[in-house]
């Protein structure tokens, strides 16, 4: 069992929450939501998003619409639907639980 | 020249360099491959074009007309490597990746891993011959072959090699050993190649191959990312087994250099802290605190020293591990090295000059001893008793000179050297002389003259019998600048001068009309004549001519050869020769000396001198 392994296991999990945590607060463009989680190093390159955007708007967790963009070809910018704010409320839930569940076992442990 | 094509990208027309275009080509493939079948895989291609379109155009600005390879470059490093888009598996630590999977002339990258399927002994060899492109069984072969000559040293990189050279582990390890390029495709194939392999066993097997399966997806695909990135680095010059090899020479080397500098140091602080100064011997440290200004710059200068050396092999064994592993080094530590050598290197010359400096000029003081003319002619030369038994050897073993100073002692705040030297000459007039020469060091003449007057030596005389000893002392504080305390006896014609056996220790070089060695002028009264020193009761030579040719008297010993001298003086040479001898014997008797018992062992007296001083005068 490699570590690697592990880690990128707890990433991908971790990742799909993070994306729709970006975008409660409103629209945004991949690439915004890129820099954002490249600011939070939980992923390096941008090849990484696009899948997972669009296997998160064929869930009908987000909807997006074109916008003209002045460089290049037309934006999609990406926002929540109803579907995926209430799967979003439930994945904070299940986050808040499962951080204080993690850090009480991980303190136990130390403590012994 | 270059070709360029016109490309529609997502809407937008580019004109694209060739080679740029096929790159970006093959690397869409390997995306559009990587999604497979799935579901939307149209739909995120689109995306995936529309952004390269964008970022295009960012790259461009309006002012470039033609992408060129470095932008696709660009792209593709923010891109990702096409497994980086595989659902799920998102986001390792790695950093953007360069392009080479799907460059074409990245084809032929290759990597140096251990073959699990071909192997022996460790599949060093079987990776090795994936690597250079041969059969296996010729390296093997060679590799036979060549032990015997090379006494091990191929047995030993073989197992560095094996210690130090990764197993290929992944199906793109694989590839790259075998320098097929990483692309999907080939992964896939590898993959199902095994695939097929395993099926073919039993269905436990088979089961296994199920989740090697699941396991292998992942791994494969991070570890192609990875040897991707290894490529690039090894990438344009193809670095092959010959630049292994030499950085293991590096590593070698440059660990067997640095163990013997490490060696060195920690003897040398071994002998700075051994040696108190209650033991009466000098530590490293304390002779370093004589030397310089304080022990501290002793002990920055072997510090500096050891730096200005080790760095070097630090940067050798850096550069091995870089050619064996293909890593970059951080560049804070080339500069820090750099800049830590370079310091070494100033710290090291500074004290070393500011040392130098202080040893410019020489002072020279010359003082005449008022002694009382002996009663009688003859006037003795007896040592001092010094506290303690110390033995101050020159020995000749197996061809070494080896230095033995024990009496370099440290009291009182005043050091104690133990190199006092006398020598005997012709008085000018009827009277005996004592003549002392204090000589020191300095930046200056005046701070040699003032050390030299610092310098004390013990004289008595009781009678006839004049006392000198082996020692004098300067104060601490005047730092060691070459002090040093000769003594001239001058004897009348006529007159006699008698050494004592303690006087072995301080004579030196004394001339006299048969050539006859400090060490057997001892005990004996030697008369001044026109000539020189002259031993009246030996039996005198009848000419110089004949001298050659009749045996020698043992105690005239005119060495034939330097040869002769060296067994000649063979008792000498033993460490301590056990001569211990009162002050007081029957010669010294009639003086009002205290009876002092003390033993000092005779001084095998500065042979080299003499050996050299018996070739010249055997050339004359």
């Amino acid at each position: 069992m490699k570590v690697e392994n592990t880690k990128a296991q707890m990433r991908k999990g971790v990742l799909e929450y993070c994306i729709l945590s970006t975008l409660a607060q409103g629209e945004l463009y991949p690439s915004d939501i890129i820099s954002k989680l490249k600011d939070a190093k939980l992923i390096v390159v941008e090849g990484t998003l696009y899948p997972l955007l669009t296997r998160l708007k064929d869930a009908g967790l987000l909807t997006y619409r074109w916008e003209e963009s002045r460089s290049g070809p037309p934006r999609k910018y990406y926002k929540l639907t109803t579907v995926g704010d209430k799967f979003l409320t439930e994945l904070d839930q299940t986050w808040d639980e499962l951080s204080a569940a993690v850090k009480k076992t991980t303190r136990k442990n130390a403590q012994r | 020249m270059k070709k360029t094509l016109t490309a529609n990208i997502s809407g937008t027309v580019f004109h694209i360099e060739e080679d740029a275009y096929d790159m970006l080509q093959r690397y869409l493939g390997s995306i559009r491959a990587q999604f497979g079948g799935t579901a939307g895989r149209d739909e995120i291609m689109a995306d995936i074009e529309a952004r390269i379109a964008e970022l295009f155009n960012e790259r461009l600005d309006g002012k470039r007309q033609v992408v060129s390879l470095t932008d696709v470059e660009h792209v593709m490093s923010v891109m990702g490597q096409p497994e980086d888009f595989a659902d799920g598996d998102a986001g390792d630590d790695a950093p953007p990746a360069g392009p080479e999977q799907a460059g074409p002339q990245q084809r032929k990258y290759k990597r140096f891993f251990r073959d699990p399927d071909d192997k022996w002994v460790g599949g060093v060899l079987g990776g090795l011959a994936a690597y250079i492109g041969m059969d296996p069984v010729w390296v093997r072969v060679a590799m036979l072959i060549l032990v015997w000559p090379t006494g091990g040293v191929l047995v030993a990189m073989y197992i560095l090699l094996w210690i130090l050279v990764p197993k290929a582990e992944s199906a793109a390890d694989l590839l790259q050993m075998r320098g097929e390029a990483v692309t999907v495709e080939n992964i896939k194939r590898i993959f199902e190649e095994s695939g097929e392999r395993l099926k073919k066993g039993s269905e436990q097997m088979a089961s296994e191959a199920r989740d090697l399966g699941k396991e292998w997806g992942p791994k494969g695909r991070a570890w192609s990312h990875e040897a991707g990135q290894t490529a690039r680095r090894t990438g344009r010059d193809m670095g092959n087994v010959i630049v292994k090899v030499i950085g293991i020479l590096f590593i070698i080397t440059g660990i067997g250099f640095l163990m013997s500098l490490i060696t060195g140091a920690i003897g040398l602080s071994a002998a700075a802290w051994s040696g108190g100064w209650s033991a009466g011997n000098v530590g490293a440290l304390d002779l370093g605190g004589l030397l310089f200004q304080s022990r501290d710059h002793a002990v920055y200068l072997t510090l500096a020293c050891f730096l200005v050396l080790a760095i070097p092999v630090i940067g050798l064994i850096i550069a091995g591990i870089r050619l064996l592993m293909d890593t970059r080094t951080p560049r804070w530590l080339g500069w820090t090295l750099s800049f830590t050598w370079l310091a070494s290197l100033i710290a090291a010359i500074v004290i070393g000059a500011g040392l130098a400096n202080d040893f410019r000029q020489r002072a020279r003081n010359r003082t005449e001893i008022p002694i009382m003319q002996p009663a009688g002619t003859t006037l003795l030369l007896d040592v001092i008793g010094t506290p303690g038994t110390y033995s101050y050897n020159w020995t000749f073993d197996d061809g070494d000179f080896d230095w033995e100073d024990e009496g370099f002692m440290l009291e009182d705040g005043r050091v104690r050297a133990p190199w006092v030297e006398v020598d005997v000459q012709r008085s000018p007039d009827t009277l005996f002389h004592v003549i002392a020469i204090r000589t020191a060091r300095g930046a200056n003449t005046k701070e040699a003259a003032l050390r030299a007057e610092h310098i004390t030596y013990p004289f008595q005389q009781h009678g006839d019998s004049l006392m000198l000893s082996n020692d004098f002392t300067f104060p601490s504080d005047d730092k060691f600048r070459a002090q040093d305390v000769d003594f001239t006896i001058q004897v009348p014609v006529g007159r006699s001068i008698h050494f004592t056996p303690g006087a072995r220790m301080i004579i030196y070089d004394v001339d006299n009309v048969t050539n006859t060695l400090d060490s057997e002028m001892i005990d004996r009264t030697w008369t001044m004549t026109e000539r020189g020193l002259q031993d009246m009761n030996a039996p005198a030579p009848r000419s110089e001519e004949q001298h050659d040719n009749i045996p020698a008297p043992p105690d005239t010993v005119k060495a034939p050869s330097p040869i002769a001298a060296v067994v000649w003086q063979k008792p000498a040479k033993r460490r301590t020769p056990p001569r211990a001898v009162r002050p007081n014997t029957a010669n010294v008797a009639r003086t009002d000396m205290h009876a002092s018992t003390t033993t000092v062992e005779a001084r095998p007296h500065m042979m080299i001198p003499n050996l050299l001083d018996l070739v010249i005068r055997q050339v004359h």
